[in-house]
């Protein structure tokens, strides 16, 4: 008869935990039992049976005792020893370990939350199943060969007309914002975040939607589907379907869908959106045909495999072929590049983003900040333990004369590296879920920190062997390489070598606490400047309210009778309504003007600012020549004035020429009144923008009111009152507009601060180091010092003795820094029209900073030896 | 008293101990229950049964008797101490004290 065998794995499992006390009897009877099993009840029920039984005979006094682990491996007999060893070495010094351990701590807290952060911003939009075939379409416009206007939202034809020419396009989506004040049963709001989207969207984007058939929801016009948090804001708890919504006062969509509210990680943000078919409705125009009409979101998707950097030259070759002659005619040029829609988070900052969104720049310089923290904290480590050495040189001389092998001697070493490195890494866990909230707030993200992500787990562990084996691995072969004779007859000198290494070290972790220190004073000095100047525009004690959507025909009336009323308030100076105030760019951006006379392929692009007679008085923006818009004056409607760069542009050089000119703007002749001085009507980061005023008595985005008042919610409380007399079912909502322009350096604010932040953990780690290095250094010349002070030396000339290598030291790392933080800063700062010069005390305020923190770090210790009495440090011996 | 206190089972595995006359080990004493008592036994069960009768000093046990089919494992041969003797007997006689009282029924 065949003999059957029992499982494997079982038998190796059992064999694995049965203390040898116990396998005899228990394997025997058990392969007896499974033979006669086999024959009573076949081989596989035998099989199975056995293994069962395996499990029921793991009884605790059948494991194998710790003593039986043991006496089958050296190895795990040596690793208690290690690890007692170590654990002793550690508490022996307590300072030293103190400081490693912090610093360790501090180094690992920053890098996971900025590792956290980088991934955060780095990973939007992975929500979608189909993201590596979805593109948006950006669209950059020239004009003479130079680019004018680059676009998120590009013109409304090009999407459709790529589905219908190319076949490598599945699907397309056209969108575009609709602002929008909404209405349903008393509950009304301003909804920025709405659009009009083409009946694929759901198709494109895989967003779950929750009720409603994805095919057709945005078909049909006047439907629109709603996000799940909107629908609970405008219905409660009542079912959204069927309901009816109103827009603007002036039409009424039907909620025909309910989908699940876009992720935040998400370049994209929509509360609500409607079929696209309404606005074709509304404007009576297809708009997929228009070429130059922008202002619209394509998103296509192209079929698996299509290489999108070759598609997009055939864009450009097609855009050629079919509108070359067109555009060239005009000198005007077009471009669409494709952006992969996982990369537009970051990597897109262009007109009519949907939100404000992350800068890559920044994004990498946190990035390269983080590992620069974390090896400046290893750094810390090898240079206390080498430092060390001299200490534990004996024990290692000891440990060699008894027959320790230089492995042993690693392994110890690395065993208390291990130890430490594993401490700081719990600790720091625990930093990071106390100090994420405030990260959270300093970034303006909320940034998730998933400890149980697959990535997350190896990062730590990566962390934790890498630090193990950089910091350890190092004086580990340092320690272990002494020759114990050498070290026990007393010979035995901390190497030249070990000594410039430490001292490289040194340089390298003041060098990059420098240019980090460096790189804040500048970001902060840059901010400082771009608000400390004279913005030729006045934007203080000002209130902007967001004019009505919902309007009827008497509406020119009521803003007339709203003006007069609030003026006649005295502490209201003026209101005047526009199309749009400083702080942002002006939405409406207008082509093919030019002067009438000249070369009409000469017209080019401008920003247009509309506004009443009094927009430029009530901004205290100055006249350089020609006069303001005039209310006696009935020709007046058909009069612009310029900004000095638009006048510039249109090749005046001197403004009073321009002042008896015609131009011409889509098919209508303007006189030019007037030209005003350049004033910053956007952060100083952008160049003048060429901006032509227009007429526009009822513009209706924005009222500003211009106030001088003791008392500001008494005042806003009168402006409430007028502006619910005047516009009923219109939301109140009114800004600062001093803060709205301080909105555009936000980003930039918080970026100085992050900066700010960790360079000065940074300079905490590096200054602990230093601590540690200048106590050791305390304690070896402490004979030496005492020596010197029975001699006559001073307290002061002992501490200016022991600090001066530092400083020497400190020196080096500021000559290097500085033409790092130069090359470093000055490529940062070139992204500003407006900015600082790099002068010298931009470097020599963070270098005397830095030399006075680690004076004060050195002192504590030099000062301690320097005032020590002599004879305790000279009479024993 | 819990020191000599056996239980059913116990007592079972006690007795085959007993009958099978040091030829008693795991497989053997399984095989005698199931064959006799028509009972299915897990061997996991008797071992532990066993090591709980040499705590209380009811066996003793030897170490012996490699075979091929035990992988060449020995085998742990049990026998009955004559404390355990002593306590089947004790067992016994409670049992025929009882049987003896008991009234006659007409059956």
């Amino acid at each position: 008869m065949k003999k059957h065998n029992p499982p494997i794995w079982a038998d190796m499992f059992l064999e694995w935990y049965c203390s040898k006390n116990y396998i005899d009897e228990v394997q025997g009877d058990l392969y007896e039992w499974f033979q006669l099993r086999v024959e009573k009840q076949g081989l596989w029920l035998a099989r199975l049976l056995y293994f069962l039984d395996v499990i029921r005979f793991m009884r605790s006094y059948r494991l194998k005792s710790i003593d039986e682990l043991s006496q089958n491996s050296n190895n795990i007999a040596m690793l208690h020893n290690y690890l007692m060893t170590s654990w002793r070495s550690l508490t022996k010094n307590k300072l030293f370990s103190i400081i490693n351990v912090s610093g360790l701590t501090v180094g690992i807290t920053a890098f996971l939350l900025l590792w956290t952060y980088v991934q955060h911003e780095r990973t939007y939009d992975q929500h979608l199943d189909n993201k590596e075939n979805i593109f948006r379409i950006q669209q950059d416009r020239y004009n003479l060969g130079e680019i004018t206007t680059q676009w998120a939202a590009g013109c409304g034809a090009i999407g459709k007309t790529l589905k219908d020419n190319f076949p490598e396009v599945e699907s397309f989506v056209i969108m575009t914002n609709s602002n929008a004040i909404l209405e349903y049963n008393e509950h009304v709001f301003r909804e920025d975040a709405t659009y009009y989207a083409s009946e694929d969207f759901f198709k494109v984007f895989s967003i779950n939607l929750i009720q409603g058939d994805p095919e057709t929801v945005l078909k049909e016009p006047y439907k629109a589907v709603i996000s799940e948090s909107a629908a609970k804001k405008y219905f409660g708890e009542e079912e959204p379907i069927g309901k009816m919504i109103e827009h603007n006062g002036s039409k009424e969509f039907e909620i025909v869908g309910v989908y699940e509210d876009l992720p935040k990680k998400s370049h994209m943000q929509a509360d609500l959106l409607y079929s696209f078919s309404t606005f074709v409705d509304i404007v009576e125009n297809e708009v997929t045909d228009e070429w130059n009409w922008d202002g619209f979101y394509n998103y296509i998707v192209l079929k698996d495999g299509t290489d999108y950097k070759d598609f997009e030259s055939k864009i450009a070759d097609f855009i050629d072929k079919e509108r070359g002659e067109e555009l060239a005619s005009s000198n005007e040029d077009v471009k669409f590049h494709l952006q992969p829609v996982t990369d537009i988070h970051l990597t897109s900052n262009y007109m009519m983003e949907f939100k404000p969104n992350g800068n890559e720049q920044a994004t990498n310089f946190l990035f390269i900040i983080a590992f620069f923290i974390i090896i400046i904290a290893w750094v810390n480590y090898i240079n206390l333990t080498t430092a060390k050495s001299m200490e534990r040189s004996k024990e290692v001389g000891i440990r060699k004369v008894m027959g320790s092998m230089r492995g042993q001697l690693v392994k110890q070493f690395l065993v208390e590296s291990f130890i430490l490195n594993l401490v700081s890494l719990l600790a720091a866990l625990l930093f990071i879920y106390l100090l994420l909230p405030y990260f959270n707030a300093l970034t303006g993200r909320v940034v998730a920190f998933e400890l149980l992500d697959p990535n997350m787990i190896m990062l730590i562990g990566g962390i934790l062997v890498m630090g193990t084996l950089l910091s350890g691995l190092y004086p580990a072969l340092v320690l272990s390489g002494f020759k114990p004779v050498a070290i026990l007859k007393g010979k035995l000198k901390n190497s030249a070598g070990g000594k410039t290494l430490r001292k490289g070290m040194v340089v390298f972790q003041f060098f990059t606490s420098l240019v980090l220190m460096v790189g804040t004073t500048t970001v902060f000095y840059q901010l400082s400047y771009m608000n400390s100047q004279d913005l030729g525009v006045d934007i203080n004690q000002t209130l902007v309210v967001r004019g009505p959507n919902v309007t009827d025909s008497l509406y020119s009336d009521k803003l007339n009778v709203f003006k007069h009323n609030l003026s006649a308030q005295s502490e209201i100076n003026v209101v005047t309504s526009s199309t749009a105030v400083p702080g942002s760019q002006p939405d409406w951006n207008a082509g093919g003007i030019y002067v009438i006379g000249e070369d009409p392929d000469k017209s080019q692009q401008y920003r247009i600012i509309g506004g009443d007679y009094d927009y430029l008085e009530a901004f205290d923006i100055e006249l350089a020549a020609g006069r303001n818009f005039e209310e006696e004056r009935t020709t007046d409607p058909n009069t612009v004035i310029l900004n000095e760069s638009a006048a510039e542009l249109m090749g005046f050089k001197d403004f009073e020429e321009a002042l008896s000119k015609e131009i011409q703007f889509w098919g209508d002749t303007f006189q030019i009144v007037g030209v005003v001085k350049n004033y910053h009507n956007e952060s100083l980061k952008k160049s003048f923008e060429p901006l032509i005023f227009r007429l526009i008595p009822n513009a209706s985005n924005y009222y500003s009111v211009k106030v001088t008042t003791n008392n500001m919610p008494r005042t806003i409380a009168t402006i409430e009152e007028e502006w619910k007399a005047q516009f009923p079912g219109n939301p109140f909502d009114f800004f600062f507009l001093d803060d709205h322009y301080q909105e555009q350096y936000k980003a930039d604010q918080q970026f100085g601060q992050v900066f700010g932040l960790f360079a000065g953990l940074a300079i905490f780690i590096a200054c602990l180091g230093l601590f540690g290095l200048a106590s050791y250094m305390a304690t070896q010349r402490y004979k030496e010092i005492s020596v010197r002070k029975v001699l006559g030396a001073t307290v002061g000339s002992v501490v200016t003795l022991l600090s001066r290598d530092f400083v020497i030291l400190i020196l080096i790392a500021i000559v290097l820094a500085i033409p790092v933080s130069w090359y470093v800063m000055d490529g940062w700062l070139a992204e500003f029209a407006y900015r600082i010069d790099m002068s010298w005390w931009l470097f020599a305020l963070p270098g005397l900073t830095l030399i006075i923190i680690a004076l004060a770090t050195v002192s504590f210790q030099t000062i301690k030896v320097g005032t020590s009495n002599p004879v305790d440090a000279l009479r024993s011996e | 008293m819990k020191g000599t206190y056996l239980g059913e089972f116990e007592e079972l595995v006690l007795l085959t101990v007993a009958v099978l006359n040091g030829e008693a080990y795991g497989i053997s004493i399984a095989e005698l229950i199931e064959k006799e008592s028509n009972r299915s036994v897990t061997i996991s069960t008797i071992h532990n049964v066993l090591y709980r009768l040499e705590d209380k000093g009811y066996v003793k046990s030897e170490l012996g008797g490699a075979t091929a089919e035990r992988g060449g494992r020995k085998k742990r041969l049990f026998s009955i101490t004559a404390t355990g003797h002593a306590v089947l007997n004790e067992s016994k006689q409670l049992r025929n004290k009882l049987w003896d009282a008991m009234p006659e029924f007409g059956f």
